[in-house]
């Protein structure tokens, strides 16, 4: 496929990303900081953020399994994951740890347990949105530089 | 901690090796990071101290500076970034996170103007609450703005920070 129907292709995953929600302007700016000199810009940054959020997660997950809950602990695990993901304009993730720090300031582990189920899911979809992002950007970038060849 | 603080003050003070920038818009002409510290270069590039404890925000945000024309060195932490200036190294400007494990960087920045470090610090959170605003303006910090932080918002400091448009 050529590499403007890949393009486009991208551009309408990012822009149904950003109709739903999913995404919000900071990707947009992310995407704008990506240039020839910085080709793998946003890649780079999505997989950061990617392996952040699932540390984050299975020590959330393993924090509230625990008999006592630290929720001190948890909320600074949400407070770093909320962050990042404002970051990167993962806009579902961000609005679901504002959700749950509201739990942890009432030492609510119930809901806490709710929230971190909520922030699992928003934060899968948006995986697996940026994973097939990404497969794009690579057959892009590789079908450009087979041209300059 | 404290005390490895405190001699490493009393040192740095004798050795004269803490350098002070002119307080408020005056910016000092730095190198690239690698480079000793106080050199000038033909450069004209700024400077940027960015400390955050989340490696994703540091990433982003020293990529922002970098289409600025500003380069970045990075801390993880506020005691990091007291350590890097204790070790006689000196900025343009400083992004400091509020919320930071180890040393927040309301610490970090009461602990930097009480050792004589008058870099402009900028104090940046995802928190907009007056009153953890104020606290952190009381700490010395010279402006606050909520993360994140684009390009307009960074484009904004830096020309307030150099004179110089962009």
């Amino acid at each position: 496929m050529a590499t403007g129907g890949l393009k486009d292709q991208l551009d309408g995953l990012v822009n149904s990303m950003l109709r739903e929600g999913v995404l919000d302007e900071q990707f947009t700016q992310l995407q704008m900081l990506q240039d020839s000199s910085n080709p793998g810009f946003v890649a780079e940054v999505i997989t950061l953020f990617c392996e952040d959020s699932e540390r984050i997660l299975a020590e959330l997950g393993k924090s509230l399994d625990q008999a006592v809950t630290d929720f001190r602990r948890v909320d600074a695990y949400v407070h770093q994951l909320k962050g990042s993901s404002s970051s990167v304009g993962a806009q579902h993730v961000k609005l679901a740890c504002i959700q749950f720090r509201h739990f942890c300031e009432e030492n609510d582990k119930d809901g806490c347990i709710r929230a971190l189920h909520v922030v699992r899911n928003e934060y899968y979809n948006l995986r697996s949105k940026f994973e097939i992002m990404l497969q794009l950007e690579q057959r892009i970038q590789a079908y450009d530089s087979k041209q300059q060849k | 901690m404290g005390s490895s603080i405190s001699k490493k003050i009393k040192e740095a003070s004798s050795s004269g090796s803490i350098t002070h920038n002119v307080e408020g818009n005056l910016p000092l002409l730095k190198g690239s990071p690698g480079q000793d510290s106080g050199n000038f270069t033909s450069k004209n590039k700024l400077l940027a101290l960015v400390v955050d404890d989340n490696r994703v925000n540091r990433r982003i945000l020293g990529m922002f500076l970098s289409k600025l024309g500003v380069d970045s060195q990075e801390a993880e932490n506020g005691q990091q970034a007291v350590d890097i200036f204790l070790g006689g190294a000196s900025f343009d400007i400083v992004f400091m996170d509020r919320e930071m494990p180890v040393m927040d960087g309301l610490k970090a920045t009461k602990m930097l103007r009480s050792i004589g470090v008058k870099t402009k610090i900028i104090g940046v959170s995802a928190n907009n609450e007056k009153e953890e605003i104020a606290e952190f303006m009381a700490s010395g910090i010279n402006e606050f703005h909520t993360k994140p932080l684009d390009s307009v918002k960074l484009a904004t400091i830096i020309r307030g920070s150099n004179g110089s448009s962009f």
